[in-house]
């Protein structure tokens, strides 16, 4: 069967791909923990109508149904397995990940500290990456594409190894897009002059750890461990950094400033050296601008998807319909190479 | 004042019936076009460094009210004696697009070894309809790694260039990707340390941190986050931990929305209008005023 090669670049394609998905059988099984949230329920409700997700909600029994009641929801879409403890529920939703019954967790009315603990428990085989780590997907007007932006929410000052798994788990959400040659930018300062020893070091370690990209990757970089992507492509990156932002995201910019890129005015993610880079510059566009969001924990078995109360319901509905993107790849990038 | 949009007429006032005064380091296409427009609008002149003399000026000679060309090979001792001189016979100094950022950065260091923070700021206002009216964002070029101390110096410069500009009081967030202090976010522990600081050390201005962005500028972010205090939800000055920050705000609303904006560097010198490589006309000019009327309200020239 011949999937479309056409990679996701828009909020409404991302959305359509994952109800194509639904449409062609993959229903994604979502466990949310904690689900007794109104915010998350009215989420997991929509996309349930929709048909993009089969949702189980382990949380409070009554408060869920009562939720549901209040908001008009239609409960009878929903599995529910009551637990009213929301650590209990958080631990409960991982197992059933866990035991094959689930593709996405979703985070409802718990922490995300807790959510992450149950997730990693050892009791479970859920872990396969040693740094969890949340990818962005902006949708900024003005930029052609969707702009992937990590870590902004999981890893506080990552080190060469975990920003290395943050570069990996971030190919993985691109295998799910169908980039078949993701341009990622190691964000740095304004100038080269003002980057400390310390991510000029981090930087070119991480562009020789994944090569090149596809037209010379023949050094430092096994192709086995590229992750692969929908149609069976494999997903070579283009690495450089650092890059300042401007430069980055505007070829013109780059060429002034004498740079000569290939990532330059075409990037697909920017990856920071800390989690202020990304968080705080990616809100200001989400707050000011309205710029589409969707979000995702990547670095378990499933996918894990964290929603915030003050995310729009557009936002929250494309975190999902991401989750299911990255879900459906999954079973091509197994546990066990990552 | 408080749209960018008002700084022309701002100038003005200040400037009565005076002449504004302005040397320019290295001047290219849109450093020209944006210093054609300022001496339509204010009797200008102009001395204006070039590292060529065949470079064709005209267009800025017959414009200004005065008009100097010096020959010059590096900018690091010119930039050096405006940002420090106390005295300058100018009021502010204007970046021309021949001038690499590198080249300046390079410059500015020069003054203040690793962390110029004390003696060296970049400052920029940004305005993003339909959020009604500019907000200042700092450092985003000269600090790149502000300790406490630096911090604590760019929040103080902040509040001088937000009172040249407004009545309202300042209301200064120290930015983080959270609002609670966490022994596993350093900059969530020093932002509190720095507002504590503040407290004492910075006169006639709330600060407040650690705080993200949504709960600094959006009212109703704080409110569901539950975030009391004189700055969440209403700050009009953003302080970044690091420049990736303060820089990355600057440069993701600007570049991609096209956000209205100005940027200067303040030292104990004159101002100097520095818009960036990824910046037009517009904001070429933007800055210039803005370096105008802080150079104009120190006093000097």
């Amino acid at each position: 069967m011949l999937e479309s090669p056409t990679p996701v670049r828009t909020y409404s394609q991302l959305i359509e791909e994952a109800k194509r998905l639904a449409r062609t059988g993959k229903k994604h099984r979502i466990a949310v923990a904690a689900a007794q949230d109104p915010d998350v329920l009215d989420a997991v409700h929509e996309a349930s109508v929709e048909g993009i997700v089969e949702a189980h909600l382990f949380g409070d029994r009554e408060k869920i149904s009562a939720i549901c009641a209040e908001a008009n929801l239609n409960q009878s879409l929903f599995t529910i397995h009551g637990q009213p403890d929301p650590a209990a529920a958080a631990r409960d939703a991982a197992a059933f990940a866990d035991s094959g019954e689930a593709d996405i967790i979703m985070k409802g009315f718990v922490s995300t500290s807790t959510l992450m603990k149950a997730v990693l428990s050892k009791d479970l085989r859920l872990r396969v990456s040693d740094t969890l780590s949340h990818v962005a997907l902006l949708g900024i007007p003005g930029y052609h594409k969707l702009l992937g932006f990590t870590d902004g929410g999981v890893v506080v000052r990552p080190d060469l190894k975990q920003k290395i798994d943050i570069v990996r788990n971030y190919l993985l959400v691109a295998a799910a897009l169908g980039i078949a040659a993701p341009k990622i930018a190691l964000l740095g300062p304004p100038v080269r002059d003002a980057a400390p020893a310390e991510l000029l070091a981090d930087c070119a370690s991480i562009v020789d750890e994944f090569g090149q990209g596809s037209a010379n990757a023949t050094a430092g970089r096994t192709t086995d461990a590229k992750p692969v992507g929908r149609g069976g492509m494999t997903v070579s990156p283009i690495i450089e950094g650092p890059l300042s932002l401007d430069c980055a995201l505007s070829a013109d910019v780059a060429s002034k400033r004498g740079l000569v890129s290939r990532v330059c005015g075409d990037v697909d993610a920017i990856v920071v050296s800390a989690i202020e880079d990304c968080n705080v510059v990616a809100k200001s566009v989400i707050v000011l601008v309205g710029a589409l969001f969707a979000g995702v924990v990547m670095g378990a078995r499933v996918p894990v998807s964290v929603v915030s109360r003050t995310d729009t319901r557009e936002n929250k509905k494309a975190s999902i319909a991401l989750a299911c993107l990255v879900s459906a790849q999954r079973g091509q990038n197994g546990a066990s190479k990552l | 004042m408080k749209n960018i949009s008002q700084l022309p007429q701002t100038v003005l006032g200040l400037l009565g019936s005076g002449t504004l005064k302005c040397v320019v380091l290295f001047p290219g296409e849109d450093c020209v076009a944006a210093l054609r427009r300022t001496c339509a609008l204010f009797p200008t002149e102009l001395v204006v460094y070039t590292r060529s003399a065949s470079q064709d000026l005209s267009s800025l000679s017959a414009a200004a009210r005065s008009f100097e060309t010096r020959l010059a090979l590096s900018p690091a001792t010119v930039l050096r004696d405006y940002l420090t001189s106390e005295f300058p016979h100018c009021h502010f100094v204007a970046r021309g697009d021949l001038l690499s950022l590198e080249t300046f950065y390079k410059a500015v260091h020069k003054l203040g070894g690793d962390a110029p923070g004390a003696s060296v700021t970049q400052i920029s206002l940004i305005e993003m309809p339909p959020r009604d009216g500019f907000f200042v964002v700092a450092d985003g070029f000269v600090n790149a790694r502000p300790d406490k101390s630096a911090r604590l110096s760019i929040v103080r410069r902040c509040v001088a260039v937000w009172r040249a500009l407004s009545d309202a009081p300042a209301r200064v967030a120290l930015l983080s990707a959270v609002e609670q202090v966490n022994p596993g976010m350093p900059v969530t522990v020093e932002s509190a340390e720095i507002a504590e600081a503040a407290c004492e050390a910075v006169r006639d201005a709330f600060v407040q941190g650690p705080l993200s962005f949504d709960v600094a500028l959006d009212a109703d972010a704080a409110r569901d986050k539950g975030a009391s205090g004189e700055v969440a939800g209403r700050a009009n000055v953003l302080v970044g931990n690091v420049v990736e920050v303060s820089n990355g705000i600057y440069v993701v609303l600007t570049m991609l929305p096209k956000a209205s904006a100005a940027s200067v560097v303040v030292g104990n010198g004159v101002p100097v209008a520095l818009p960036f490589p990824s910046d037009g006309v517009e904001t070429a000019f933007n800055s210039i005023c803005l370096a105008a009327l802080l150079g104009l309200k120190r006093g000097t020239a």
